[in-house]
């Protein structure tokens, strides 16, 4: 199914969670594959989803506009609501000259033990000059024995500002679950007129992500457009942070903060209060947290 | 006799390769001088744990096989590739510090190989992102040091430096320092010949906890070093 539409038609196909009746049942041996490509553009004051093309389960809800009409709030659902082997998600997200669009997901992504074949979904951000993206998922949760290859790839072009986070959770340490047996490729990437400017990759080696002195979730914050302030501030903000290591650093003028911690939820209560923190001074605008994340 | 076991070669390499060389490598511990600081690494087993995690799934995954791509660049005076795996090595550092640590002593090579006229030195002294590596490889290429000994040369480099800072700031004895090299040296050929064998796909590699160790030094109160 390959739908482009206008932004008026989107608004009027709100979509729910139901949504997985729609579509076939998963087969035994391939996974799921799902692509989502949408675009966004400002129209005088407004920002809209200009076009959507869609094919399998991955959706958005209408999107809106809790800070006025310049900045287009959308969420990102995956209505299956976990990811096996053999999935095959990819989203591609353009915003185009001027135009500020936000995205998060309304809940944790789930990626569940495989029989050793990889699962995979590649997030992929085009921002045009002097547009703005921010990426605010909530945590992806890898079950001991999944086999995950995530990338989240951003191409800023000339004066385009980005601001995001990836915000991983190793196991279910609730239930005294360790990652130790599966396959973990996680990639964020961020290129600036075609340049690299920042390549981290996390992979698992023999026992699960090294690196993580002893602590199952882990995550990566990204703002570009900062300078010594914000990083002043963002040190702040791990100041006061509990439960948590978390540190920052500025190369050029991209500040990158990274954490460990034993769950994910200090991390993503730390990164959400930098988020707000910074908001002001990198993307011009006082922080309006989206309403799902209170429930 | 191929030109790499040229006993000139073998002279050049050790000469590329020794603490001697003039580009400041002893300033900088990457890290390692917050991880003391912090407690992680306090003795000689947890400074080798330190090291060979990020011989197996950092520098061995980053430094190395960029490193044999860099070496192939000079040596083919292919001026695309030597640009593009810099860059791509430099957005590879996970922090300010690192990245300043690797141009720093890139930089301070590519004016020491200029001043001995290695020829193609002065065309990155104007560039402000020089990885080490990449300079190190120039030096290398035009000293006929083939890509399987240049590796194991640059390793050895890294090794030996990130050894003595252990040895400086945990502090252990000189004998400790020399154990420490003979056994983590053991992993060099596994590691230099995966860099020399895979994919362009299969390179990257990062530790969280390294990464923080960096960006935590730089607001360290009290230090020896400038990484």
């Amino acid at each position: 199914m390959t739908t482009p539409t206008d932004a008026a038609t989107i608004e009027e196909t709100a979509t729910s969670l139901e949504c997985r009746e729609n579509w076939p049942l998963r087969g035994s041996t391939s996974g799921w594959r799902a692509e989502l490509e949408l675009r966004f553009a400002r129209r005088g004051d407004r920002t809209i989803v200009v076009s959507r093309r869609q094919d399998g389960p991955l959706l958005i809800q209408r999107p809106f506009y809790p800070e006025g009409e310049g900045v287009c709030h959308v969420y990102l659902l995956h209505p299956p609501a976990g990811i096996v082997g053999g999935d095959d998600l990819k989203m591609t997200f353009k915003v185009e000259e001027e135009a500020h669009a936000l995205v998060t997901t309304p809940g944790a992504t789930r990626w569940y033990f495989s029989r050793g074949i990889d699962a995979q979904m590649q997030q992929r951000i085009q921002i045009a000059d002097g547009a703005i993206f921010e990426w605010l998922p909530q945590e992806s949760l890898l079950f001991d024995g999944a086999h995950a290859k995530l990338a989240t790839r951003i191409e800023l072009e000339g004066s385009a500002r980005f601001c995001g986070w990836e915000i991983l959770g190793l196991g279910r340490p609730a239930l005294g679950e360790c990652f130790r047996n599966g396959v973990i490729d996680f990639r964020f990437e961020l290129f600036r007129d075609g340049r690299p400017a920042l390549l981290e990759r996390q992979r698992s080696g023999g026992d699960g992500l090294p690196g993580l002195q002893g602590n199952a979730a882990c995550a990566t914050f990204l703002t570009t457009n900062a300078d010594l302030t914000a990083l002043n501030l963002s040190r702040e903000v791990f100041s006061n942070a509990e439960d948590v290591l978390c540190a920052s650093t500025l190369i050029g003028d991209v500040l990158v903060a990274r954490g460990l911690s034993g769950r994910c939820e200090p991390l993503t209560k730390v990164f959400s209060k930098l988020w707000s923190t910074l908001r002001p001074l990198t993307i011009g605008k006082p922080a309006v947290v989206p309403r799902i994340w209170r429930t | 006799m191929n030109e790499s076991s040229s006993p000139l070669a073998l002279l050049r390499t050790l000469q590329l390769s020794s603490q001697s060389l003039p580009v400041g490598a002893y300033a900088y511990s990457q890290g390692l001088e917050f991880a003391v600081e912090a407690g992680w690494v306090n003795d000689e087993r947890t400074l080798a744990s330190w090291l060979e995690d990020q011989l197996m799934h950092s520098f061995g995954r980053v430094d190395l096989p960029v490193f044999v791509r860099l070496h192939e660049a000079m040596r083919m005076n292919d001026e695309a590739a030597q640009l593009s795996w810099s860059r791509r090595l430099v957005a590879m550092r996970e922090t300010s510090e690192l990245v300043s640590d690797d141009c720093g002593r890139g930089l301070a090579l590519a004016r020491l190989l200029h001043d001995l006229d290695v020829q193609g030195a002065d065309q990155w002294l104007p560039r402000p992102d020089v990885p080490f590596a990449a300079m190190f490889a120039l030096a290398a290429a035009t000293w006929k040091i083939s890509a399987d000994v240049a590796v194991h040369a640059y390793a050895w480099g890294w090794l030996e430096n990130q050894v003595l800072v252990g040895v400086k700031l945990i502090p252990l004895g000189q004998l400790a320092g020399q154990r420490q090299l003979l056994e983590l040296s053991q992993r060099l050929p596994e590691v230099c010949g995966r860099a020399l064998d895979c994919s362009d796909d299969e390179i990257g590699g990062m530790l969280p906890i390294h990464a923080l160790a960096s960006s935590l030094h730089e607001t360290q109160y009290s230090r020896l070093f400038r990484s």
